[in-house]
């Protein structure tokens, strides 16, 4: 270290280098600040013109006579499109614009992957935190993470060209010799979809749910085992409940993404919603096609629509309701987070 | 704590161990469970556990295995005929360029908007915590709003990303007219003789577009570049034209039916497909020049000929006679240059308007194309890119913000040269891991991308033309559409594409983990 000069103040131009202007520095400071609450606000605004483009397109859509792709002038009235059963704009003479078909369709393939997905993923979670040897985990973990890495378009594939083929394989033989699959299940079904949705969600719920669970402090294991309780006992009836809401928020954002899915059930689910207003059971009917609110959307834009049609228009509507949808999910699954989450420290 | 405060319920008075309960003792209130069923439990929730882990392990193996086995054959089978291919309506010849190029402009249009946006967002969120009550509320709700936009299904950033980037649906121009062009340039097209094409500069594309019908005095150029070579024309009147052309068409007609049975001799009944060898090839083409006099030298007249009867095997119905125009076509072509008349315009021949863009070339709105594509998958991967950077700069110490604070620094000085730099490698790591996400998302591009292109997009300075506007292809995008095709064949091509995808994804999360070992070894 070189001793400071004493006395004399260093000179412009010295090894201290000339002092900077405070003015300048302080206009740059404000500059700074300015450009980054502009990129925060990008953000804001990117929410804003989601809301604005669906909303002004979907208001559009009701209750004036527009031109559908065939040249004949359709209305649809809010209420026909909130309450209506029937879904059939690109088929049939009367069109009808009920989204009840979508939204079945939707929970059709969300509840199959929910089946799948739920279970299997707060066992893996619970064996995870609770069981497993940090070797293990260290193991599991990747293929978890390896899983949620696989775009959905690689899932879609999957269910169309394994899981469909695996379902239908035929593995009953008749007196007559003849070889077949007691499931009447088509090329494009519901079980198919929703099980590939439910492998995708599957890292999301485990590592959640993991999360939840790793989170409930040691002490409480540690009292329950005083207690004399078992680690199946521990974990059922003392972690588990002490990490519930982060498992359910986790059970919602999971749903969440299962509804907003697009690939998978464009590819694998078909493109027939459930007739509601024809053929109510068709609800529970999940070996044939169905269609969801993303698979329309994708349906409409892929094929060359009009843009002032009013099929094309419809995409607005289903979109909006979409949003709408796995907005509240989200929100209410951080709300739950938030609310229910047991402080311990 | 609680346990001090509200003391427990008295226990009844029953004995530890249950068996030696007597007839005579009261029932307890909570019998114990025996321990065989207890600990079976213990034991049999483990093992549906392990089974649980397993089948999450064995899916995985699974899915690599059922894609490796359908698209290995097919990628390395012929490796780089299917990298460099296009799509083509034969499943055996597509391939995969268009989309492997089309995903790397995307990704280099997203990781530049997305990455600035999210660190600087990243860094207002974290670095300027407001203390008044307003902004403070204020900036909880862009967090919670980046949380919500996390949460937006990607298929509503694809019709966010049609409507406005592609459409402006706030201004007057749609796609189709553009409001506002740079880079763009007319000009007139003028048609010779032997089908070779003379360029005129057009001041505009009104002019471009006025048909106008070509003049002597023209600066001709022979490409439609600026910069382009001037080419000589002669522009020449119906009756000079008439006898040079009547003299080059006699000739002609003769070799076309030449051709022609050459050509029916070779196929099966005079209308089955064609099969020609390479021999058969070289001696049709001899037959068709025996005796004839051309001006054009005969031996590259017949090598032309040659390789245009070797394309023909194989072909069959309405594609041998498209073939046959063409080699005619072609030959009188050669035969008009070589004859000296290659550079007559006849007089009166009206100008078809072409444009070239440069490289450079930008449209308000972007349209259906790269630029389009780039900015809507940035709104989708933007949430991931700064909730990763808000992680990392949250795991700078605040003692450093404080050192650098304390000697003088101002508050932009300090994140500039003590934030970032501890935070650059968990940036690093969220944003490679947030490109990942978008190299593989395919529905926010379904409605931007266009999935049959012949060509390769995006700009291409110095190698040839191309624009940030062109329409595109992407590796998911192509591989959806193959999927969703009938025929097994393009399922196996898909089945492939999805190896060089899952390869890409893989080196990408690779080296988001070298990343980050790197840079914690160093700490």
């Amino acid at each position: 270290m070189t001793a400071l000069p004493t006395g004399t103040p260093p000179t412009p131009g010295s090894a201290f280098g000339k002092p900077r202007s405070v003015k300048l520095r302080d206009v740059r400071e404000k500059l700074i600040v300015a450009l980054l609450i502009g990129c925060g606000l990008f953000t804001v605004g990117t929410m804003v013109m989601i809301l604005y483009i669906l909303l002004t397109n979907a208001a559009d859509f009701f209750g004036h006579a527009i031109k559908d792709v065939s040249g004949e002038e359709v209305t649809v009235s809010l209420t026909e499109f909130l309450t209506g059963g029937e879904w059939n704009p690109l088929l049939g003479a009367e069109k009808h614009f009920g989204i009840w078909p979508l939204i079945v369709g939707t929970l059709q393939v969300t509840f199959v992957a929910m089946a799948f997905a739920l279970p299997l993923g707060l066992v893996v979670a619970i064996w995870l935190s609770e069981y497993a040897s940090p070797r293990v985990r260290a193991f599991i973990k990747p293929v978890l993470e390896v899983i949620a890495g696989v775009p959905t378009v690689v899932f879609g594939f999957f269910a169309l060209t394994f899981i469909t083929p695996v379902l239908r394989f035929s593995f009953i033989t008749d007196e007559n010799g003849q070889v077949w699959n007691p499931f009447d299940i088509g090329t494009y079904n519901v079980l198919a979809a929703g099980l590939a949705v439910g492998i995708m969600c599957l890292p999301i719920v485990t590592s959640l749910s993991e999360d939840a669970l790793r989170a409930v402090p040691r002490a409480l294991r540690e009292g329950s085992f005083g207690l004399g309780a078992s680690r199946f006992e521990t974990a059922v009836k003392v972690v588990v409940p002490a990490g519930l809401s982060g498992i359910v928020a986790a059970f919602l954002l999971a749903v969440a993404r299962a509804v907003g899915e697009t690939m998978i059930v464009a590819l694998a689910a078909g493109a027939l919603p459930p007739n509601l207003a024809e053929n109510p059971a068709s609800v529970f009917d999940v070996t044939s096609d169905t269609q969801t609110m993303t698979g329309y959307i994708v349906q409409i834009f892929l094929g060359d629509v009009s843009h002032a049609s009013v099929e094309y228009l419809s995409v607005y509507a289903v979109g909006f309701m979409l949003f709408l949808i796995t907005l509240l999910l989200t929100v209410f699954g951080g709300y739950v987070r938030q609310r229910f989450r047991q402080a311990y420290d | 704590m609680t346990s001090a405060t509200a003391p427990p319920p008295p226990k009844p008075p029953a004995p530890a161990t249950g068996e030696s309960a007597g007839p005579a003792a009261p029932t307890p209130k909570y019998q114990p469970r025996p321990r065989g069923v207890r600990r079976a439990k213990d034991r049999w929730f483990q093992v549906v556990c392990i089974a649980a882990a397993l089948l999450a392990i064995v899916i995985l193996v699974v899915l690599i295995a059922a894609i490796t086995f359908r698209g290995a054959p097919r990628l390395f089978g012929s490796f780089g005929e299917f990298m460099t291919g296009f799509h083509s309506s034969q499943p055996e010849e597509a391939g995969l360029a268009p989309a492997i190029v089309g995903t790397i402009w995307l990704l280099i249009i997203t990781a530049l908007t997305a990455i600035p946006l999210g660190v600087g967002t990243a860094i207002l969120l974290e670095e300027y915590k407001p203390r008044n009550r307003f902004l403070g509320w204020l900036h909880g709700f862009v967090q919670l709003n980046i949380t919500n936009l996390a949460g937006v299904p990607s298929i509503v950033y694809g019709i966010l990303g049609l409507t406005v980037f592609a459409q402006f649906i706030f201004f007057a121009g749609h796609a189709g007219d553009p409001f506002f062009k740079v880079g763009q340039r007319w000009y007139h097209t003028y048609e010779g003789l032997g089908g070779s094409f003379f360029y005129v500069a057009a001041a505009d594309e009104a002019e471009a577009k006025s048909e106008r019908p070509v003049e002597a005095t023209m600066e001709f150029l022979i490409a439609p570049v600026p910069g382009a070579e001037s080419a000589s024309v002669r522009v020449m009147s119906a009756e000079e034209v008439g006898p040079i052309e009547a003299g080059i068409d006699r000739n002609f007609s003769a070799l076309d039916g030449r051709i022609n049975r050459l050509i029916r001799e070779r196929r099966e009944n005079g209308r089955g497909p064609v099969a020609i060898t390479e021999e058969q090839a070289a001696a049709m083409s001899e037959q068709v020049f025996e005796g004839v006099v051309m001006q054009a030298d005969v031996g590259k007249l017949s090598g032309i000929a040659t390789a245009q009867f070797l394309a023909m095997n194989g072909l069959d119905g309405l594609a041998v006679t498209r073939a046959r125009r063409s080699l005619t076509g072609e030959l009188k072509a050669a035969e008009i240059a070589a004859s000296g008349a290659g550079d007559i315009v006849p007089a009166g021949t009206k100008a078809t308007p072409i444009d070239y863009r440069a490289w450079y070339y930008l449209q308000l709105p972007f349209g259906r194309g790269l630029l389009a594509g780039g900015l809507t998958l940035m709104l989708v991967v933007l949430p991931v890119v700064i909730v990763a950077s808000q992680e990392a700069i949250r795991s700078v110490p605040p003692s450093m913000r404080a050192g650098c604070l304390a000697l003088g620094g101002t508050k932009w000085q300090s994140i500039r040269q003590v934030v970032l730099p501890g935070a650059i490698p968990g940036i690093c790591t969220g944003s490679i891991l947030a490109m990942s996400r978008a190299i593989g998302e395919a529905a926010p591009l379904l409605m931007l991308g266009a999935v049959f292109i012949t060509f390769v997009p995006g700009p291409k300075p110095g190698f040839g033309e191309g624009t940030l506007m062109d329409s595109f292809s992407a590796l998911p995008l192509q591989i959806f559409q193959w999927t969703g095709m009938p025929d097994e064949g393009f399922r196996d091509a898909a089945a492939a594409g999805i190896i060089v995808l899952l390869v890409v994804l893989l080196s990408f999360n690779a080296l988001a983990v070298l990343i980050r070992q790197k840079f914690t070894q160093k700490n």
